[in-house]
């Protein structure tokens, strides 16, 4: 599977370090919540929403998840598709990834998935999906 | 005589430039277009205006508006941004002026709501919006988890909102073709509306048979892209009553801004801010859903429509995909909605794309699509990833 370039900046260094070295990294603060890596598009989340900790280090997730919801992209020429997905990490936060699926998988609410890493062209290693 | 802000302030105006595939102009001056439209409409003059509202879709800045037309002395001058709320910014500024006229800081203020993302005739929407919400948010380079989110197929507002979709499909069994019945409907309204950009027939084969966008969403199932602008002049209910056309009252407004976590739990997807949004809305206007004859509900895709008909209460949650298989929602049906076209046939300028439709309807003006029963209209607005919502409600009777 190719992903087109993605490149770190400081807030994510810490992410695409343990991308490098094959780790899933999560966010969780000093009180032991975890929270997702980043509020959406408005940028990165750096309080915790539970205890307004601003102490939150990356640790290592487990690298299984759950399927929440997926969407299948096409281009306006036809000429490719990509499955992407907002999965649910066993530790509780949600993710937006690309799954490394077929475009007419069957996949279900839940499906059972686990995290591989792939590399972005000229770019950081990147987590995808597959079912596991 | 009006107890609180609900009906104390009304729409006396409202004005619209060119709208859709129209080009030579740029967003602050398709703005000046529908501020002398709708001060004229209001049979006012510029210099009866003290205060100025503004907003935007995709295009940064339109604040050149006020100097275009030489506004002078301003008592309030304020700008509603791309992301905060985004499409829920047309209610809420009619809301604020609204509470600002009750206050007595200014007494006749112009709304205006203004975009231009097309910028040629051979740029597509897809072109404009991509990675549109990042930039919108100030990442202009895109970096880190904006980065990964592009190059996982994320890169906007159509993805995102499949998602949405989706969720609320496998969660309650709504259908493609349910949503294609709302497109349908929405079409049906758009064929009576002189300037709605999208004016042939269209089927539920039409719908499904259209280009896929981002599974589960077909190019039918999402809002159109457009230049344009609509304004609107809000006073006090005593002034309105003198003035050239017949007031629309603002009985009552809310808003919900959900803050969804992205975590474990999270509604997001299958319940919007219209839930509460609409509550606060309709106490504060002292009626309940029944009430309401139109709805102008955001419809930036046809989810958007289907979650918030739900969230509202016109239709119990999870019901909507059959309910608008009755074709429940287009012309004789017995909820009429989006009457104009919406979004999704008529023109996208944001939330001022329902609130146009909105005052069009309580004034009677609407021709061939007029709703004969009219006392009330329900208008939303919806920002970001279902972010932001607000609600207005109008009506062309005075509150007493």
């Amino acid at each position: 599977m190719v992903l087109a370039q993605v490149l770190r900046d400081e807030f994510s260094a810490g992410f695409f370090d343990a991308a490098a070295e094959g780790r899933l990294a999560v966010r969780r603060c000093e009180n032991g919540h975890f929270l997702p890596a980043t509020l959406g598009y408005m940028g990165p989340a750096t309080r915790c929403p539970d205890c307004l900790s601003p102490n939150i280090d990356w640790v290592s997730a487990c690298g299984d998840a759950t399927l929440v919801s997926w969407t299948v992209t096409h281009a306006k020429d036809g000429s490719s598709n990509q499955v992407a997905a907002m999965v649910e990490l066993a530790e509780g936060p949600w993710m937006t990834v690309a799954l490394d699926v077929e475009p007419d998988a069957d996949l279900q609410v839940g499906d059972p998935l686990r995290v591989i890493f792939v590399c972005s062209e000229g770019g950081e290693y990147v987590p995808v999906f597959v079912r596991s | 005589v009006t107890s609180g802000p609900s009906g104390s302030a009304a729409i006396v105006g409202l004005g619209i430039s060119d709208v859709g595939r129209v080009f030579g102009k740029s967003a602050p001056e398709f703005a000046a277009d529908a501020v002398v439209n709708a001060v004229e409409d209001a049979g006012l003059t510029l210099a009866d205006i003290d205060g100025v509202l503004m907003s935007t879709g995709y295009v940064p800045d339109n604040t050149l508006v006020s100097s275009l037309l030489g506004l002078r002395n301003q008592h309030l001058s304020a700008k509603y941004t791309f992301t905060t709320p985004g499409g829920a910014s047309s209610c809420a500024a009619v809301q604020q002026a609204c509470m600002v006229i009750d206050s007595g800081m200014a007494s006749t203020i112009v709304y205006v709501h203004s975009d231009c993302p097309l910028r040629a005739p051979n740029v597509s929407g897809g072109d404009v919006f991509r990675n549109s919400y990042e930039r919108g948010a100030g990442q202009q380079t895109l970096t880190g988890f904006a980065a990964m989110n592009s190059a996982s197929g994320l890169p906007g507002a159509n993805q995102m909102y499949a998602l949405m979709a989706r969720r609320h499909m496998e969660t309650y069994g709504t259908t493609s073709e349910q949503l294609g019945a709302i497109a349908v409907a929405q079409r049906a309204w758009a064929m009576m509306n002189p300037i709605a950009q999208m004016r042939t027939p269209m089927t539920v084969d039409d719908h499904q048979n259209s280009r896929w966008i981002a599974e589960p969403l077909h190019m039918l199932d999402c809002c159109l892209v457009s230049n344009g602008a609509v304004a609107v002049v809000i006073t006090t209910a005593e002034r309105a009553g003198d003035l050239r056309r017949p007031p629309v009252f603002v009985w009552g407004w809310g808003q919900c801004h959900p803050g969804y976590t992205m975590y474990r739990g999270s509604e997001l997807g299958l319940r919007s801010g219209a839930t509460i949004s609409g509550q606060m809305a309709l106490k504060m206007a002292g009626i309940t859903i029944d009430d309401i004859d139109i709805r102008e509900l955001y419809d930036c895709y046809t989810y958007t429509v289907l979650v918030t008909l739900e969230d509202y209460g016109f239709i119990e949650k999870g019901e909507g995909g059959r309910f608008v298989e009755t074709g429940a929602l287009g012309p004789r049906g017995s909820l009429p909605t989006n009457t104009g076209g919406g979004h999704l046939s008529s023109f996208y300028l944001w939330g001022a794309t329902p609130l146009y439709e909105s005052v069009v309807q309580a004034r009677g003006d609407g021709g061939e699509r007029q709703v004969p029963n009219h006392d009330f209209v329900l208008c939303s607005g919806n920002g970001g990833i279902l972010d932001h919502h607000s609600t207005l409600i109008l009506s062309p009777n005075p509150r007493v």
